[in-house]
């Protein structure tokens, strides 16, 4: 009897936390003041050589207060909870588990599992959920668990889509790490890199004072003022965050998708990939609002691409990318498309721009030109006895230079490369937006509203801009500029966008 | 299409929390704010004129003009004090559901049901317990169909 109780507690305890998420939670239940408490509080118990006695007597107040946070922090995570059936899952989060949040597997749009380098040691696991409801910001169900319990969920959400049966065979497209090194060369941001750089800085000084910041400032000036002598220190310091920026994109861009697969099994695809980070994402393919193949100027040229895929949850988080093919030659990604997502539609009833509008196209990157020539002239005009400005102004000049006359070739070669076209229920929309061409391809279904607007420049032409909105959690519009107005309508009509 | 309204319990709830609410502000008002008596009585008459102005006069005024309709094909809301608004969300749009349930819901009445769409989202709140139950098993209905899209 004595041991049948001992069994079922022993069983009870199992069973509490087979439905909690991985105690390490507990800690990001805790503010930050726990770290700012516990920090000073070790050190102290350095400094007093590890006398318990006068460390409790000396720091009562700090160690009770830590107590506290974490007894609050305990308590909200013991509340958390979640559980699963064959076609729901069921979460109970917020605080004390007072927000009780029921999924249907048959409305999950992706699921995603990341294990970090840390995670991997204390096996632990993050699942996030999403639906095509909820924001475009966070996922609509997110939380950390054992491994175990963490595969078995994603399991049994992908394996309700999995079951139902498909004609097409199981397949698999695993990227090459050559194409991979080149998708990170291309794709790289300055600007992600300096945000990934900024959220960790301050997250670190936060917890480690003040004085991080001054070593790191003190640092950057010496080697700015050894570099003054044969470059200004206003341009030093837009090259080295420019550069800083972009080798740090680039690094987690390579980090986060070696070993980038994709296999597809009945109505799923399963994205795996990274090396520190390791991901795992379940992308329901009937829940695919678009396609959209990228490329720039210089990948139109060598015939390689990067397909994306507009799912809601898939690629939400800033170190995510939204690639069901990071980058491939043309004629490979033709043939990788039509076997995991079953699209084989090559040709189109097309409408594209006449090639005499090629001077709207081509308007702005001139204005643009025109604009810094003027500054130009007025630089050497105006300011040739400030050596440190126009020195700066020089450098800034050929920096903005050389992009505006790629831009004007970009815009020119784009008359040939935008167009709407329609087949058998199916739309494609070419256009090029800044430096990069798109071709998305989706259902008329998806299509949320179609809008014609004219300008009174495009007026006097009878020339429109088509925008197209697809299905998503925000707004997501496509332009098909300078069509001809009548055209327009009509090819509305045939591909039965006209109701919208 | 079937109505529901709000729990006119969550209001008397509302009004019994915010007189006791007021009554011990005005107490830590007299103990400590008593070397300046203009600021303790103007302390003193902000906190019993917004007890009386939401527990008398804005609150009621919503319980009454605030109402779900629950169909198989849609999901009404009209609610408003100044303004009345409808929104209207289609069944079809659906994607899951959020219920809260405080600590004492059931006999609170402070219950909230929030709908969630593509596009949106429906906040039904100062739901009954019995209320929330039932219209989260009727929409779990309509959710648990598959949909094409």
């Amino acid at each position: 009897m004595k041991n049948a109780k001992k069994k079922t507690a022993r069983e009870s305890l199992k069973d509490f936390f087979a439905h909690r998420q991985h105690p390490i939670k507990i800690f990001g239940y805790t503010t930050k003041y726990f770290y700012l408490l516990l920090i000073p509080l070790a050190k102290y118990l350095i400094a007093v050589k590890f006398d318990i006695n006068s460390w409790l007597r000396d720091r009562w107040v700090d160690i009770l207060t830590l107590l506290v946070i974490f007894a609050y922090a305990t308590i909200r995570w013991a509340c958390v909870s979640f559980s699963y059936e064959k076609n729901f899952l069921i979460a109970k989060t917020g605080f004390f588990g007072i927000k009780r949040t029921k999924i249907y597997f048959n409305k999950i749009t992706s699921a995603s599992l990341e294990e970090s380098l840390f995670m991997r040691l204390i096996k632990s696991c993050r699942i996030c959920v999403d639906t095509p409801a909820g924001g475009d910001k966070n996922s609509d169900l997110n939380l950390v668990l054992s491994k175990k319990n963490a595969e078995l969920l994603f399991n049994a959400i992908s394996i309700h889509s999995k079951k139902h049966s498909c004609p097409y065979p199981k397949t698999q497209y695993k990227q090459r790490k050559i194409y991979m090194l080149i998708f990170s060369l291309l794709f790289s941001s300055t600007l992600s890199g300096a945000i990934l750089f900024a959220s960790l800085f301050y997250k670190a000084s936060n917890y480690l004072g003040q004085s991080l910041e001054n070593k790191l400032l003190e640092q950057f000036s010496t080697i700015t003022s050894m570099l003054s002598k044969y470059v200004p220190t206003a341009v030093m310091t837009i090259a080295v965050f420019i550069g800083g920026g972009w080798i740090i994109s680039f690094v987690t861009n390579l980090l986060n998708n070696w070993n980038f697969t994709c296999f597809r099994r009945g109505k799923s695809i399963t994205i795996t990939g990274g090396i520190l980070s390791k991901r795992k994402h379940f992308i329901n393919v009937q829940k695919i609002n678009y396609t959209d193949m990228q490329q720039s100027l210089l990948m139109k040229i060598f015939k390689i691409c990067s397909v994306r895929i507009h799912c809601p949850g898939f690629g939400k988080k800033r170190s995510e990318i939204d690639a069901l093919i990071p980058i491939s030659t043309m004629e490979d990604v033709k043939n990788t498309m039509k076997l995991l997502l079953f699209n084989s539609q090559s040709s189109y009833t097309k409408l594209a721009p006449s090639k005499n509008q090629t001077k709207r196209f081509i308007f702005l990157p001139i204005v643009l030109l025109i604009v810094l020539t003027i500054i130009s002239v007025l630089r050497k005009l105006l300011l040739s006895k400030f050596t440190n400005i126009n020195n700066i102004l020089l450098y800034l000049m050929v920096v903005l230079f050389i992009p505006a006359v790629w831009l004007l070739i970009v815009k020119a070669t784009s008359v040939y490369y935008t167009d709407i076209g329609y087949n058998e229920g199916r739309i494609r929309i070419r256009y090029n937006y800044i430096y990069t061409f798109h071709t998305i391809e989706t259902d008329v279904e998806r299509i949320t509203k179609a809008e014609i607007t004219q300008n009174i420049f495009q007026e006097k032409d009878n020339v429109c801009t088509l925008k197209i909105y697809t299905r998503a959690e925000n707004n997501k519009i496509h332009f098909i500029r300078f069509l001809d107005l009548k055209k327009t309508e009509d090819f509305l009509k045939n591909s039965g966008l006209w109701e919208l | 299409m079937k109505k529901y309204c709000p729990c006119y319990q969550a209001l008397n709830f509302i009004r019994l929390f915010m007189t006791l609410a007021s009554f011990v502000l005005n107490y830590l008002s007299l103990k400590f704010l008593s070397f300046n008596i203009v600021l303790m009585w103007c302390f003193i008459a902000l906190f019993w004129s917004a007890t009386i102005f939401l527990g008398f006069i804005y609150l009621p005024i919503y319980f009454s003009n605030t109402y779900y309709g629950i169909s198989k094909t849609f999901i009404t809301k009209k609610s408003g004090v100044f303004y009345i608004s409808k929104q209207t969300m289609r069944s079809q749009s659906m994607a899951f559901l959020t219920a809260i349930v405080p600590p004492f819901g059931k006999y609170t009445g402070c219950n909230m049901l929030i709908v969630h769409a593509m596009g949106g989202n429906i906040i039904m709140v100062f739901l009954s317990y019995e209320d929330i139950n039932e219209i989260s098993a009727t929409l779990e209905k309509e959710i648990k169909k598959p949909t094409k899209i």
